[in-house]
C-alpha cells in the first residue's frame, strides 16, 4: 500500500464518492433566483445582505456627521437649524451604534462563522433571517425619519427628563424608544444563533483550545448581547410607558428618577462598546498571524483577555454618572473597574505587536494589514485618554466635552471600523471572484488614517478649551473656530477614503464561488475550498492553523473524504458536535428558504412601527399576524426522527433528531431564559434603586397593601403550572397511540399560570394601588407585565403544543416541542415566585 | 459501528466549561455587587458615625472572601474543576481550561483587590465635592 493510499484509508470516507452526490447538495443548497430571493437562509446569502445593510447604515450616518461639521467648521453658521441639528446627531449617534456597528459585527459572524467552522450553517439559520429582515425594516423606517423631521433628538442615549413628554412631546422620541427596542430585540435573536452556532457545530476535533479566536470573540461578543441588551430594553419599556401612560419611573415629583434611566442605560451602553471592540479585536486576532505568517502569540491569554474584558466592562457603567453627584467610594468602585479592563485589553494590544514583531521574514503591510497597524495606533491612543477620564477628577474637568467626542471616537473607529476595513480586504477573496483592489485599498487606508487623525486629534484640544458636545453653533470669542475648521477638513478626508472604498467595492467586488483560493496563505477553514453548501465535507481538524498542519486539506474536503459528504436525509443537515471536544453527536436536519420568517418580520416591524404613531388596532393585527407567521416558521423545525441514523463517515452513525440538553433547540431556550433573567435583575434592581431614592412613596402602613392569601394563591398556581407540565412530560405517549392526558395536562398547566398572574395583578387593583401615582405602583404593575408577558408566551406555545399533538407530531420520542415549553414554563414559575417574594414581601420587610 | 457520544458527557462538559470560563469572574462580579449594593443600600438606609465603620467592615469582609475563593482556584484548580476523573477529556484541554480558569482569577484577582482597597481611602457616604 502506498502513503497516499493508506493516508486515503485514514480518512473519514474513501473515494471515489458516489456520481451525482455534489450535485444533489447544489441541488439542496440553492439559493432561489428573482424576486424569491429574498426567502433565502444560507449564511452567505444572508450575511451578506446583513453586512451590505449594516455598511449602508454606516454611509448614511457618515453622511450625517459631514453636515455636522459643515454646520461646525466655522462659527456663528447657519447652514441647518438647531432642531435639524439635534435630530442629525441623534440620528448619527444611534445609526452608528445600533444600526451599523452592532449589526456589522453580527453579519460576520453569521458570514464568516460557518465558514470558519466548516459547517454547513449555523443551527438557526431562519432566525438569522429573520433578525436581519427585521433590523433592515425597522432601521430603514428609523433612518428616514431624519427626513420628515420626525426624528428623535434627545441624543443617542435620550437621557430623561429632557426625552419625557413634557420636554419632548411628538413622536419623535417613541421612534427612538420602539424602534431601537425592536432592533435589540434582532440582535439578541442573533445572538443565540451565534453562541449556539460556536458551541456546538465546530467540526471534529476542533475543541475549545482549537477555536479560532474570532469564534472566541463572536462568543463573548453574543454573551454580552444576552446578558447587557435586555437592560436598555427595559429602560425603553419605561421611558415608553411612562411616555404613553404616565407610570412615574423617571418623574421625581412622583418618586420617579431620571437617574435609574442613565443606570440602566449605561449598564447596557458601556459594554455595548466592548459589544462592539471585541469581535473586531477577533477579526485582528485572525489577520494578524496570517500577515505574520506565523501563529499567534498568547493563544490563551487572548482567550482570557476576551473573556475578561467581556466581564469588567460590566463593571464600568457608573463611570459615565461620575458628574452626577453619586458618593465618592461608589466612584471608587467604578473608576478602579474601568481601569482594571485595561489590563486584558492591553494583553490583547501587546499579544498582537509580539506577533508582528515575530512575523516570519517581515509583517506583510497589505491593505488589511496597514488597516491592523492604523487600528493599533489609535485604538491605543483611545484606550490611553479612557484611562484618563477613568480618572474622576479629569472627567469632571472633561465631562461632555469634545474631549470625550474625540475619546470615543478613537476608540470606536480605531478598535472596530479600521478592523471592519482589514475585514472587507481581507475576506473579499473569499465570496468574491475578484480580490479587491490594493492599489486602491491603500489610496483608501492613507485618506481615513489621515482623516481621522486631522479630524479627532483636535477635539481634543477644543475639549479642553472648554467646548461642550452636541453645541450647534458657537462664537468667535471662544476661540473654537480653526480647530473646528481642521477637524471639518479631515472629516472630509474620511469622506474621501470611504468613497475611495465605494468605488474599489463597485469595480472589482463580483459575488460568486469565490475568487483565489486562500489568496493570503492563511491558516483557518474559512479558506477551504467552499460552495453554496459551505464545504463539500466537514473535516477532521488536529491544530488551530488546519490548513498549514495539514496541507492536502482542501484537496480531501472537496473530493468528499471527510466528514457528511452528502446529504443523507435529503434535506439541508449539518453536524452537531460535543461542547469541548468537538465529538460528533447527532445531525441537524436544518429548515430550508421559506416565507413565514420574513412575513414574521414584516408583521413584527409593522407592529412596533404603527404603535409608535398611536395606530393601534392595524398594530395589534400586525402583531397577530407576526405570531402566525412565527407559528407556521417553527411548525416546520420539529422535524422528528423519521429518518433515522446516518452514516458520516469513519463508521459513525448519528441520530438525526435528539431531544433534551444535548439538542441545540434545548441551548437556545436555556439562553433565551437568561436573557429573561437579566430583564428581570434589571427590574430588582430599578426596584430597590427606586425605594433608596423615594422611600416615602413606598407603603408606610399595612393597610395599602394586599392581603397575603393573594399571593400564597398565585404563588400555588404558578407551581402547579409548573407540576402540570413536569407530569405532562412524563405522560407522553408512545408514538402512533395518542391521548388527551397529555394536551390536557399542558392547557390545566397554561391557565394555572393565567390565573395565577391575575391574581398576582389584581389583587393590588383591589387594594387601590393605581401605576400612575407613584413609582411604586409603577414597579408594582411593571412586575405584572414582565411575568404576564411570559405567560402569555406560556399560552401561545401551549397551544401550539396541543396542537402539534393532535396532529400526530407529539410523542415521547418526538418531543422537543413540549420539553422547550416546559422549560419556560419553569423559568416563568421561578420569576414570579421571586416577583411575588419581593413585591409583596419587600414592603412589609421596610414597614 | 461507533455510536455518537451520549448525553451525561455533554451535561458535565457544560458544568466543566462554565466554571472554567466563568467562574472566576463570577467570583469578582459577586464582590463587586456586594460592594456597591451594600454601599448603595447601606448610604440609603443608615445614618451616623457608624456608616463609615460598617462600610469598611463590609467591603473588608467581601473582599477577603473573594480574595480566598480566587486564590483557591489559582493553587488548588483541581477542588473545582474535576477534569481529571473524566478520562475522556485529552490533556489538551484540560490544560487549556485549567490554564483559563487560573489566568482570569488572577486577573479578578486583582480587580477585587483594587476595588476593595477603595474603602480604606474614601468616606462612606459623602460625594468629593
Amino acid at each position: 500500500m502506498t502513503n497516499t493510499t493508506e493516508k486515503q484509508a485514514a480518512l473519514p470516507n474513501s473515494l471515489p464518492r458516489p456520481p451525482g452526490e455534489k450535485e444533489e447538495l447544489l441541488r439542496i443548497w440553492e439559493t432561489p433566483s428573482g424576486w424569491r430571493w429574498i426567502t433565502a437562509v444560507n449564511n452567505t446569502v444572508v450575511g451578506l445582505l446583513y453586512l451590505g445593510a449594516a455598511f449602508a447604515f454606516f454611509v448614511l450616518a457618515g453622511l450625517l456627521a459631514l453636515v455636522m461639521r459643515t454646520q461646525l467648521a466655522i462659527p456663528e453658521n447657519d447652514l441647518v437649524s438647531q432642531d435639524l441639528y439635534n435630530q442629525i446627531f441623534t440620528v448619527h449617534g444611534t445609526t452608528m451604534m445600533f444600526l451599523f456597528a452592532v449589526p456589522a459585527m453580527e453579519a460576520l459572524g453569521v458570514l464568516l462563522l460557518p465558514q470558519m467552522l466548516a459547517a454547513r450553517d449555523l443551527p438557526f439559520p431562519r432566525l438569522s433571517a429573520f433578525a436581519v429582515w427585521a433590523y433592515i425594516i425597522g432601521g430603514g423606517v428609523f433612518f428616514s425619519t431624519v427626513f420628515y423631521g420626525l426624528a428623535p433628538k434627545g441624543g443617542w442615549f435620550m437621557y430623561p427628563p429632557l426625552t419625557l413628554t413634557e420636554y419632548s412631546p411628538g413622536d419623535n422620541a417613541d421612534f427612538w424608544l420602539l424602534g431601537i427596542g425592536f432592533i435589540e430585540i434582532s440582535a439578541i435573536a442573533g445572538a443565540i444563533e451565534i453562541i449556539v452556532g460556536i458551541l456546538r457545530t465546530r467540526p471534529p476535533g476542533m475543541s475549545l483550545d482549537k477555536l479560532p479566536i474570532f469564534g472566541w470573540s463572536m462568543l463573548v461578543f453574543a454573551g454580552m448581547i444576552v446578558v447587557a441588551f435586555p437592560a436598555v430594553i427595559l429602560a425603553t419599556m419605561y421611558l415608553e410607558i411612562e411616555r404613553s401612560f404616565g407610570w412615574p419611573f423617571f418623574t421625581a415629583a412622583q418618586g420617579g428618577d431620571p437617574l435609574l434611566w442613565q443606570h440602566l442605560f449605561w449598564f447596557f451602553g458601556h459594554p455595548e462598546v466592548y459589544i462592539i471592540f471585541l469581535p473586531a479585536a477577533g477579526l485582528v486576532s485572525m489577520i494578524v498571524p496570517t500577515m505574520a505568517r506565523r501563529p499567534l502569540i498568547g493563544y490563551r491569554l487572548i482567550v482570557v483577555a476576551l473573556i475578561a474584558t467581556g466581564f469588567f466592562s460590566f463593571g464600568l457603567w457608573v463611570h459615565h454618572m461620575f458628574a452626577t453627584g453619586i458618593p465618592s467610594l461608589s466612584m471608587a468602585f467604578f473608576s478602579a473597574a474601568s481601569m482594571t479592563v485595561a489590563v486584558p485589553s492591553g494583553i490583547q494590544i501587546f499579544s498582537w505587536i509580539a506577533t508582528i514583531a515575530a512575523a516570519k521574514d517581515r509583517f506583510r503591510l497589505t491593505t488589511p494589514g496597514l488597516f491592523v497597524l492604523g487600528m493599533l495606533f489609535i485604538f491605543t491612543i483611545g484606550g490611553l485618554t479612557g484611562i484618563m477620564v477613568a480618572m474622576v477628577p479629569f472627567d469632571w474637568q472633561a465631562h461632555d466635552t469634545y474631549f470625550i467626542v474625540a475619546h470615543l471616537h478613537y476608540v470606536l473607529v480605531g478598535g472596530m471600523v479600521f478592523p471592519l476595513f482589514a475585514t472587507f480586504y481581507y475576506w473579499a477573496p473569499m465570496l468574491s471572484t475578484r480580490m479587491l483592489s490594493e492599489r486602491l485599498g491603500k489610496w483608501c487606508f492613507w485618506l481615513i488614517f489621515i482623516g481621522f487623525n486631522v479630524a479627532f486629534m483636535p477635539m481634543h484640544i477644543s475639549g479642553l478649551l472648554g467646548m461642550p458636545r452636541r453645541i450647534w453653533t458657537y462664537s468667535e470669542a471662544s476661540g473654537w473656530g480653526p480647530y473646528n475648521l481642521i477637524s471639518t477638513l479631515g472629516a472630509y478626508l474620511i469622506g474621501a477614503g470611504v468613497l475611495v472604498f465605494i468605488v474599489d467595492l463597485i469595480r472589482n467586488f463580483r459575488v460568486g464561488q469565490g475568487g483565489q483560493l486562500n489568496p493570503w496563505q492563511a491558516g483557518t477553514l474559512e479558506w477551504l475550498s467552499a460552495d453554496l453548501y459551505s464545504t463539500r465535507s466537514i473535516p477532521q481538524v488536529s491544530s488551530r492553523e488546519p490548513l498549514w498542519t495539514q496541507p492536502d486539506l482542501s484537496e480531501e474536503v472537496d473530493s468528499g473524504q471527510h466528514y457528511l459528504p452528502n446529504a443523507p436525509t435529503g434535506a439541508r443537515e449539518t453536524l452537531v458536535t460535543s461542547v469541548i471536544e468537538a465529538k460528533p453527536q447527532y445531525v441537524i436536519q436544518m429548515p430550508g428558504n421559506g416565507w413565514a420568517h420574513v412575513l414574521a418580520a414584516v408583521f413584527t416591524a409593522a407592529c412596533f412601527l404603527l404603535l409608535t404613531i398611536k395606530v393601534v388596532a392595524p398594530a395589534l393585527v400586525c402583531g397577530v399576524l407576526a405570531i402566525l407567521c412565527g407559528l407556521a416558521w417553527v411548525w416546520e423545525l420539529d422535524k422528528g426522527p423519521g429518518k433515522g441514523p446516518v452514516d458520516i463517515g469513519a463508521g459513525i452513525e448519528l441520530p438525526v433528531y435528539v431531544s433534551g440538553p444535548i439538542g441545540h433547540g434545548w441551548w437556545a431556550m436555556v439562553i433565551l431564559m437568561v436573557v429573561a433573567g437579566s430583564l428581570y435583575l434589571s427590574y430588582l434592581f430599578s426596584y430597590l434603586y427606586l425605594w433608596t431614592v423615594a422611600p416615602k412613596v413606598w407603603p408606610s402602613d399595612a393597610g395599602g397593601l394586599p392581603d397575603l392569601k393573594w399571593p400564597a394563591l398565585s404563588a400555588l398556581l404558578f407551581t402547579a403550572g409548573a407540576a402540570f407540565f413536569a407530569v405532562a412530560r412524563r405522560t407522553l405517549p408512545a408514538p402512533g397511540h395518542p391521548h388527551l392526558g397529555t394536551p390536557l395536562l399542558v392547557l390545566l398547566g397554561a391557565l394555572s399560570s393565567i390565573l395565577a398572574v391575575y391574581l398576582a395583578v389584581g389583587c393590588h387593583w383591589q387594594a387601590g394601588l393605581r401605576p400612575t401615582v407613584s413609582s411604586y405602583g409603577a414597579m408594582v404593575y411593571t412586575d405584572g407585565i414582565l411575568t404576564g408577558q411570559l405567560v402569555f408566551t406560556v399560552l401561545i406555545m401551549s397551544l401550539f403544543v396541543i396542537a402539534r399533538h393532535f396532529t400526530g407530531k407529539l410523542d415521547r420520542v418526538r418531543c422537543a416541542t413540549l420539553e422547550n415549553t416546559a422549560l419556560l414554563v419553569y423559568y416563568t414559575a421561578a420569576q414570579a415566585l421571586v416577583g411575588l417574594v419581593v413585591i409583596h414581601g419587600f414592603p412589609r420587610m421596610i414597614l | 459501528m461507533m455510536k455518537a457520544s451520549k448525553n451525561p458527557s455533554s451535561k458535565q462538559a457544560v458544568g466543566t466549561v462554565l466554571i472554567a470560563l466563568i467562574g472566576p469572574l463570577t467570583i469578582w462580579a459577586l464582590h463587586f455587587s456586594v460592594v456597591y449594593g451594600a454601599h448603595h443600600l447601606v448610604c440609603a438606609a443608615l445614618a451616623g458615625n457608624y456608616v463609615g465603620f460598617g462600610m469598611q467592615t463590609t467591603v473588608s469582609v467581601a473582599t477577603v472572601a473573594a480574595l480566598l475563593a480566587l486564590l483557591l482556584l489559582i493553587v488548588k484548580p483541581d477542588v473545582v474543576l474535576r477534569m481529571k476523573r473524566d478520562e475522556a477529556m485529552p490533556k489538551n484541554s484540560r490544560l487549556f481550561l485549567t490554564d483559563v480558569m487560573r489566568l482570569l482569577a488572577l486577573l479578578s484577582l486583582f480587580g477585587v483587590l483594587w476595588a476593595g482597597s477603595a474603602a480604606f481611602f474614601f468616606p462612606a457616604c459623602m460625594s468629593l465635592v
